[in-house]
């Protein structure tokens, strides 16, 4: 009788095994998928996957939106006295300018390639604003540029921008800023020198 | 990148042996000798993907050449000169009824068999290679009904017998359309063999669709590539799907990377040119600003959020891990889409149209002044045949720019306002433009969208690939007889990133090593309009749709960098390449379109992080199917410029950089992808799969992946389902 039985337990045993390994191979890398008709669970924002272990942390020092470390080694923003007149040509009079310029500068590394560091230099002109001559007309500079160069002590930037009467900006002109830019590995950061506006060359 | 003119003829003759050593390399590869994993078992390749130091083979190695950036020898000029042959207008594609094909198109694909050549493993196969079944059928198809047709034929280059610039000739340099178009860079050299040009319908100049919103497409694609592989003039595979960049439509027509098809099959597209939102926002098309042209100067009103209005896209081939190839071959092309707002009709004032450069000879669509740029560099060899070089992962850079596929042209203007819309066409270079007397260009539109307000610039921003510009140049501050060129500042020592943003001085010095660099375009200006110039740029363009009432389901963050792994075996699905996607701090992984990496919910909205994982590179990362809008740059919201403030589908990481986006996922559904769009990364396995796959049900389904063949396309469990994507 007993040798009767034991084909039967081992059937048994083989379901129930298949049955375990199908349940954990569904819960495996592909069980990850809800199934069909059933609800997934509530998705919670970044912040609160990383903190519940649901995105494997990178590290405590690095928020998963952020650029690996290495890479960015300073970022500062300066701001510089920004002079200088284009004249006049034509109908167009001539303006001098006066503000002050905005200049971020970040280092840049590049840890796999191990090729020279790069700046990112981002300028803001906007609160650069110029005063026509005879007219005493307001002239509005509302230019952002954005430069990639290799890393240098000292680096000469050339920009040109435009500018246009206030409440006008179609018949925009254009001028030259000329500055620049300092970067000290001691300090890690970036100084300028002031902007000078002249008139675009020929 | 390339040598120098002034090289050496040891130095020539050795890079050119090296070259011809890659070649053979490429060809095996290309035609299935050998695998990329064989190259890397064999050591060609280093761990990092790059060429190994063999001699006879890279050409950095040996004596002095550890100096030079690269060693393939410069493209010959045949005597041709910078700016002696005009640049032509697009060639418009003809609309046709869409009775008129033959056979007529179907919401599922067209099954019916034909014979297989046996080149291509014989039997039978389905004529058509869109994936079978209801997961793949047209979505919207009896809602949005076709209405016209473009049926095209993807072939060899050969001459053009039916140019249509749809301009008259005084507008298009004074060339005479009825004469044949020449399938070459320039008069002065060869034409380009079938094998090593494949465009749409085998002819230059680039093709363009002119759509309109309330106007369903039926776009059929038929593949006369050779049936054997090997005839690809040793780069470039014959299986392709076509990406409708960035088209708001289901995933069967927007050219998923694994839904190829095969010569002798076509594809029906169906892009509907709808109005995002268009299930909730206007629905009931009462907002004339929702809307396109019609004949006669009018609008056909269209439900959906004006706000989502497109202007410029373009098409091109998406084959996986062979875009690039591809694509440099001349699978690309452009697609303006006219609305009620850019309705290309610079006369019309009915207080919706905003006026833009065109012209008014036609209710809409006017090319009079509104002209397509596609600017790509490219490489000949020495008998002037188009030429690549797979073997640098960093990214492929050609050594001659071009515009509208012809080699530096000149374009003659009148003293007026144009429109021009800047494709950055190539594989991996970016560009940076500047007028060369310094005089300012309004954008108006980034990547196909019309900016909440225009952006007057005397130095665009970096543009990368794919990335489209729409600038306004007004030509009325010049002279007649004036020249004034477009110039390129972004140099490229590789094809990683921009080297360095040249100063305009520095540009036109001619001191550049890259050959790039510099005077491309020559602009003439040539008469006054013999019209008044009646075209506006408004202050206000399209602002922005407010996505704050939409709930925020939850955020994502994807990394692209290097070192992938490669966790996936499907041989049709999964490459692999040194680049790869990290998504929501997982592993860094190399593409497998097999595998889920992200699953929105239908009807929600996200915010997506993309993050450059280095400093020695720069991404154009692009995001299909949904416009999104930059809510910050390496974490601040002041950081986003102004011409980045609009709506945007391929975002620019910049070294070291990130992006965060808003998305909202609504209307369609199905398989959608993420890349880079430098393509040479994206085949190299920077490219992932999302799906939006609920419908609206309540629950979530990952779809199955198709695999094609030519006897007919089979499904497969997706390889893998990030713990993180639903």
């Amino acid at each position: 009788m007993k040798r009767m039985h034991r084909p039967w337990i081992a059937v048994l045993l083989t379901i129930g095994a298949v049955l375990v390994a199908g349940l954990w191979w569904a819960s495996g890398p592909t069980g990850a998928q809800p199934a069909a008709g059933v609800a997934p669970p509530a998705v919670p924002p970044l912040g609160a996957m990383a903190a519940a272990g649901a995105v494997p942390p990178l590290g405590a020092a690095r928020p998963l939106d952020a650029v690996p470390a290495g890479i960015v080694s300073s970022s500062n923003t300066v701001t510089a006295a920004v002079n200088g007149a284009v004249g006049a040509g034509g109908p167009a009079e001539a303006v001098s300018f006066s503000g002050q310029a905005s200049v971020s500068g970040k280092v840049i590394h590049d840890p796999d390639f191990g090729t020279s560091p790069i700046l990112e230099i981002v300028i803001d002109l906007s609160k650069v604003s110029g005063t026509g001559q005879p007219s005493g007309k307001t002239y509005l500079v509302s230019t952002q540029a954005v430069l990639h160069r290799p890393l240098l002590a000292f680096d000469s930037i050339e920009l040109s921008f435009p500018f246009s009467a206030a409440g006008d900006p179609s018949p925009a002109r254009a001028a030259r800023a000329s500055f620049g830019i300092r970067f000290s590995a001691a300090g890690g950061g970036i100084t300028t020198t002031p902007v000078t506006i002249t008139t675009n060359p020929g | 990148m390339y040598l120098s003119t002034k090289a050496s003829a040891a130095l020539l003759r050795e890079a050119e042996k090296a070259r011809r050593n890659r070649l053979e390399i490429i060809q095996a590869l290309s035609h299935g000798q050998v695998t990329r994993r064989e190259l890397f078992k064999w050591g060609l390749f280093t761990s990092t993907g790059l060429l190994a130091y063999k001699h006879g083979l890279n050409p950095f190695v040996g004596n002095a050449w550890g100096a030079i950036p690269t060693g393939v020898p410069p493209s010959p000029l045949f005597g041709a000169l910078p700016f002696t042959q005009p640049m032509p207008h697009f060639d418009v594609l003809p609309r046709q009824p869409v009775s008129s094909l033959s056979p007529a198109p179907t919401v599922q694909a067209n099954t019916t068999l034909q014979p297989v050549p046996t080149s291509l493993g014989g039997g039978s196969g389905p004529i058509e290679g869109r994936p079978p079944g209801p997961i793949w059928a047209h979505q919207g198809w009896d809602r949005f009904l076709p209405k016209v047709a473009y049926e095209v034929f993807q072939k060899g280059m050969e001459h053009n017998l039916a140019y249509r610039p749809q301009v008259p000739p005084q507008l298009n340099c004074g060339i005479d359309p009825t004469l044949p178009f020449q399938a070459c860079f320039h008069k002065s050299m060869p034409d380009q063999s079938p094998d090593k040009f494949w465009t749409f319908n085998g002819s230059l100049p680039p093709k363009l669709i002119q759509a309109r919103y309330g106007e369903p497409i039926l776009f059929r694609h038929h593949n006369r590539l050779p049936v054997v592989q090997s005839q690809n003039g040793g780069f470039g595979i014959h299986t392709l799907t076509t990406h409708e960049h960035n088209g708001h439509h289901g995933a069967e027509n927007d050219g998923f990377t694994g839904a190829f098809f095969f010569p002798g099959q076509f594809y029906d597209y169906h892009w509907p040119v709808v109005l995002a939102g268009f299930k909730t926002i206007n629905a009931d098309a009462t907002d004339p600003r929702a809307g396109g042209p019609d004949d006669s100067g009018g609008i056909i009103k269209i439900p959906g959020d004006w706000h989502e209005t497109m202007s410029t896209h373009w098409f091109h081939d998406h084959r996986f891990s062979f875009t690039s190839q591809n694509v440099y071959k001349g699978i690309a092309a452009m697609f303006n889409i006219y609305s009620a707002l850019d309705r290309g009709n610079e006369a019309i004032n009915d207080g919706v149209n905003l006026r833009l450069p065109s012209g008014t000879a036609k209710s809409w669509g006017n090319l009079d002044y509104d002209v397509n740029l596609m600017l790509a560099d490219k490489a000949w060899d020495g008998n002037g045949q188009l030429t690549f070089d797979i073997f640098n992962f960093d990214g492929f850079l050609g050594d001659q720019m071009t515009v509208n596929l012809v080699w530096k042209p000149f374009f003659e203007v009148e003293r007026r306002k144009y429109r021009f819309r800047i494709l950055n066409g190539s594989v991996s270079r970016f560009f940076k433009l500047a007028l060369s007397d310094r005089s300012p260009m309004i954008q108006i539109a980034n990547d196909g969208n019309l900016l909440p307000r225009p952006v007057v610039l005397a130095e665009l921003d970096e543009q990368g690939v794919a990335e489209r510009y729409d600038i306004v140049i007004d030509f009325s501050r010049y002279s007649n007889g004036t020249k004034v060129h477009l110039v390129n500042l972004a140099e490229h020592r590789d094809g990683r990133r921009v080297a360095k943003d040249l100063t305009l001085s520095e540009a036109l010095s001619g001191q550049s090593p890259d050959p790039c660099v510099g005077r491309f375009l020559e602009f003439r200006v040539v008469r006054d309009p013999p019209r008044p110039d009646v075209s506006q740029v408004p202050a206000v363009l399209i602002p922005n749709p407010d996505l704050s009432a939409v709930p925020l389901a939850r955020q994502r963050v994807f990394e692209f960098g290097r070192g992938a792994k490669k966790t996936t075996n499907n041989p049709v699905s999964s490459f692999f390449g040194p680049w790869g996607i990290k998504t929501d701090g997982g592993d860094m992984l190399a593409a497998d379109f097999g595998r889920i990496s992200a699953a929105p919910r239908a009807g929600t909205r996200e915010i997506w992080t993309v993050v450059n994982g280095g400093g020695g590179w720069d991404h154009p990362i692009h995001i299909h199917f949904e416009e999104g809008q930059v809510l910050a740059r390496d974490g601040r919201a002041a950081n986003v410029p102004p011409w980045e403030k609009g709506r945007k589908d391929t975002y620019r990481l910049r070294p070291g950089g990130s992006v965060k986006i808003t998305m909202q996922f609504r209307d369609w559904g199905g398989m959608f992808m993420e890349h880079c769009h430098n393509t040479v990364h994206e085949d190299n396995a920077m490219l992932m799969r999302w799906e939006i796959d609920d419908s609206g049900a309540p629950f979530l389904r990952p779809l199955p992946t198709p695999i094609p063949t030519p006897q007919g396309v089979t499904f497969v469990a997706p390889t893998d389902i990030l713990p993180t994507a639903f």
